[in-house]
């Protein structure tokens, strides 16, 4: 199998579903970000960004706080440092495909 | 895919202009500047309200500064993050740490020059700080429009270098040249601001008023 390949069939599979991948990308830009604001900015339903955070939390990728900006609730999203690491090897792993194209 | 990931990515950064606030606020700290120049170039410069003045600056610098960010971060919790939510900011490390040690350290470095400058040729100084303010606040507004990649931030690099050297050019230098500098800017600042804030309220409905459609 060719380099290019291996490096593609290595990738990890919880970013690179493209719902996620954009979930993840926004979150390593920023320090952190409200369901609000992955909603609007990844066009899913609520139902579907709930279910793909979970997700990114359950592998300890993503840290869910839920709290309050003065009388408003907030559902606040941040990468943990594993979260950030394995953006970095995906993003890493996909340029080298993309190199050897 | 690599497209929309650049373009989150990018909107993430912008987040933070999207809705013209920031440039309200500053618009409204360049019209407070504007008047302490203007009320200090009616003032001679021998009497005690211009010295109280003069001692004041660095006051109205830093409370000017931490009003705009309190009243930024007000209007954002009514306007903003109810319509199109909430983001913070992480603290800029590695390289985006050492480009923004190296710009600051410029505009430290110009301004210290200037002011060299100006203790050994005062008359002739003086004349230059429009353009030497105006060349700063370039500076600043570019290297926000190099982050943002937000076009109206290099109009207004522009806008300020062209106002501060033609002022200077023109012959409205010193204290009066400032106040003017001050209210162009503010001008400036407020035109971007509003027609920002007005497209995004046009473009962000509140989530109650969709819920109801």
């Amino acid at each position: 199998m060719s380099e290019a390949l291996r490096s593609l069939a290595n990738v990890d599979r919880l970013i690179h579903e493209p719902a996620r991948t954009i979930i993840v990308a926004i979150l390593y830009t920023v320090e952190s970000a409200d369901f609000l604001y992955l909603q609007r900015e990844t066009s899913l339903t609520k139902g579907n960004l709930s279910a793909h955070l979970s997700k990114l939390a359950e592998a300890g990728y993503l840290q869910i706080e839920k709290t309050y900006r003065g009388k408003i609730p907030l559902t606040l999203c941040r990468l943990t440092e594993t979260g950030r690491q394995a953006f970095e090897e995906y993003r890493r792993q996909m340029k080298q495909f993309v190199d050897h194209l | 895919m690599k497209d929309n990931l650049k373009v989150a990515q990018q909107h993430a950064v912008q987040y933070w202009l999207v809705d013209g606030l920031n440039e309200l606020a500053l618009a409204g700290l360049c019209v407070l500047l504007g008047a302490y120049f203007y009320v200090q170039a009616t003032l001679s410069p021998d009497s005690a309200a211009y010295k109280i003045l003069d001692m004041s600056f660095v006051l109205i610098i830093i409370g000017g500064g931490l009003l705009v960010n309190r009243l930024v971060q007000v209007f954002k919790e009514q306007l903003t993050y109810p319509r199109t939510g909430f983001v913070s900011y992480r603290r800029a490390y590695g390289l985006n740490r050492w480009v923004r040690a190296v710009f600051t350290g410029g505009i430290a470095a110009l301004m210290g020059a200037f002011l060299t400058y100006a203790f050994s040729n005062a008359s002739a100084a003086f004349a230059w700080m429009p353009a030497v303010t105006g060349l700063v606040f370039g500076m600043v507004m570019l290297f926000i429009a190099a982050r943002s990649a937000l076009l109206r931030f290099y109009l207004l690099a522009a806008a300020a270098v062209l106002l501060g050297g033609g002022l200077t050019l023109a012959g409205i230098g010193n204290v009066l040249g400032l106040a003017v500098f001050y209210a162009g800017q503010a001008l400036c600042l407020f035109v971007t601001g509003a027609w920002t804030l007005r497209s995004y309220l046009h473009d962000n409905r509140p989530p109650a008023e969709e819920a109801h459609e």
